[in-house]
């Protein structure tokens, strides 16, 4: 089973690895409970919980957003708690996130937007230029280069915002509700970029709590319950409640 | 290093307004310290000239004398010449003529004062080579047996005065220089976490695609030095102007009433513009540095 839906049990040199991972915001309740589980690379999971279960949490704890308050990660076969300020930004370019909420920088073009993870990485400007702009083609946006964030539609800042995630080729890509606020046939067509992004490598993390979309696509899922992990395999109904 | 400066934020650091007033501030900041700068350069350069002028000189006062056991008074000012003359290192003894006290004298008695039939006392200037001296225990000797009463004047008390006066007033200045320059550190300090603040958010995801600390502490670095930069270019303007204000101003003045500081164009020029251009450069310079250490402890407390 585990090799059949990618996540494999706790072992040496895994993807991802989460080891007893507790967590909680400040002298907050724990919103995560002793959550275990391994990726391996090349792999697509749903991430799935009723609202509240801690989906955020956990993903903010895989983008390396918060450190767990007990426990451990390992990314990439790298522990990630013990990781000092100069070398997190490198693992961090390992993984493409797509926030919830886009985030996306308003004063900046859709450009520069896409462009932004490539420039931190002190990439050159003639390999950006190509790079961005094949992005943008990719996501239909090829005629919003110049367009600021604030005068697209939803539709088109969320696929803007997976630009941005996948444009620097990450071995990571997770998604936090990526299909929330959009209709079917966008979230369809979301759903085919990160696709697509597997396809190229990328082990991608989708969170939602869209049960048709799971069913649809049937990938195993990490399902959290009131901050305790379960694995899923493939083709596995969204527990309800 | 302008290219630099002038290049595209991925923070939007221009729009903020509480770096509005920045440049402004520090125009006022620039022109008060270079000010402050070059009073202090002048006094400093007018004082040494003063003290210089008089430091290899001795004046010795002759009293006037009625007693015709020392000789007549041309006759003992001529014998005081020219025993000084004698003396090892002295390049020049000179004798102030009568005529020449009697109008120094003048402002002080009055213009219908009949100073001829007053008894003034001589004065004798004894000049020594640059390289020595002047021996005041020496010269009292010589002077002594020809003109009891004389007084031997080395300007020591007046110069140690004037030296002590310079040293106090460059010394505030260095200190209200420096308390300037902590300041505008302090004020680098405000500006730049108050852009910290406001940006967080997107602080928060260029680390999270990740941005190297430095790579978010240059921009504001650049951006701030940027600021700094414009306001040391408007207060170098206006230090211009007021140095030409001055400088017509003291041109206006009567030159018997200006000392003479012995400087060539070369100097003038220097002393015009090092003061502006060293705190413009030390002020880029806190800027620079402030800035990046600010944001820089302020990344090390985030995530």
């Amino acid at each position: 089973m585990a090799a059949a839906t990618g996540i494999a049990a706790a072992s040496g040199g895994a993807f991802v690895r989460f080891e007893n991972v507790g967590f909680n915001y400040g002298d907050g309740p724990m919103v995560l409970h002793d959550v275990a589980f391994d990726l391996e690379p090349g792999t697509f999971h749903f991430l799935t919980g009723p609202s509240g279960a801690g989906k955020t949490s956990l993903l903010r704890l895989m983008y390396l957003a918060d450190r767990p308050t007990s426990g451990a990660i390992r990314l990439f076969g790298r522990d990630t708690v013990s990781l000092s300020r100069l070398e997190a930004p490198v693992v961090r370019r390992r993984i493409g996130v797509v926030f919830q909420d886009f985030r996306l920088l308003p004063h900046l073009s859709a450009f520069d937007n896409v462009a932004l993870p490539l420039r931190v990485a002190s990439v050159g400007e003639p390999e950006i230029r190509q790079h961005v702009g094949e992005l943008l083609s990719w996501v239909g946006l090829a005629d919003a280069m110049d367009a600021r964030p604030k005068t697209l539609s939803g539709g088109e800042q969320q696929r803007l915002a997976i630009a941005r995630a996948v444009v620097a080729r990450p071995d990571l890509l997770v998604a936090d509700e990526p299909t929330g606020n959009v209709d079917d046939h966008n979230a369809m067509r979301m759903m085919r970029l990160f696709q697509n992004a597997h396809h190229y490598g990328a082990t991608v993390v989708v969170a939602t709590h869209n049960a048709q979309l799971v069913q649809r696509y049937g990938y195993p899922q990490l399902h959290l319950q009131a901050g305790r992990l379960k694995v899923l395999p493939a083709g596995t109904a969204v527990p309800q409640g | 290093m302008f290219r630099r400066l002038g290049r595209r934020y991925d923070l939007p650091l221009d729009r903020d307004g509480a770096q509005r007033l920045l440049p402004w501030i520090v125009a006022l900041m620039t022109y008060i310290a270079a000010m402050t700068l070059l009073a202090a350069l002048v006094l400093g350069s007018l004082a040494w000239r003063w003290t210089d002028n008089v430091s290899g000189a001795v004046t010795v006062l002759l009293p006037p004398s009625t007693d015709q056991a020392v000789g007549s008074n041309e006759g003992r000012i001529l014998g005081v010449r020219d025993s000084l003359a004698t003396l090892p290192g002295v390049t020049a003894v000179e004798v102030l003529p009568a005529a020449e006290v009697a109008k120094r004298l003048q402002p002080w008695l009055g213009a219908g004062a009949s100073v001829e039939d007053l008894p003034l006392p001589r004065l004798v200037v004894l000049r020594v080579a640059p390289d020595r001296r002047p021996d005041v225990a020496q010269i009292r000797n010589r002077v002594e047996p020809i003109a009891p009463g004389a007084v031997v004047d080395d300007h020591g008390v007046w110069r140690a005065e004037i030296v002590k006066l310079a040293t106090r007033m460059m010394t505030g200045a260095g200190l209200a220089v420096v308390l300037i320059a902590m300041t505008a550190a302090v004020l680098v300090i405000f500006a730049v976490r108050s852009g910290l603040a406001i940006h967080r958010e997107t602080i928060e995801v260029l680390h999270l695609i990740g941005a190297h600390d430095d790579y978010i502490a240059r921009q504001f670095q650049n951006h701030t030095t940027k600021l700094v930069f414009q306001g040391g270019l408007v207060a170098l303007f206006v230090l211009g102007v007021s140095e030409v204000f001055l400088l017509q101003a003291v041109l206006g003045l009567d030159p018997s009433l200006l000392p003479r500081f012995g400087m060539g164009t070369a100097q003038w020029l220097a002393l015009a513009f090092l003061p502006g251009l060293a705190v413009f450069a030390g002020m880029l310079a806190i800027a620079n540095v402030t800035a990046r250490l600010t944001v820089r402890r302020a990344l090390a407390r985030m995530v």
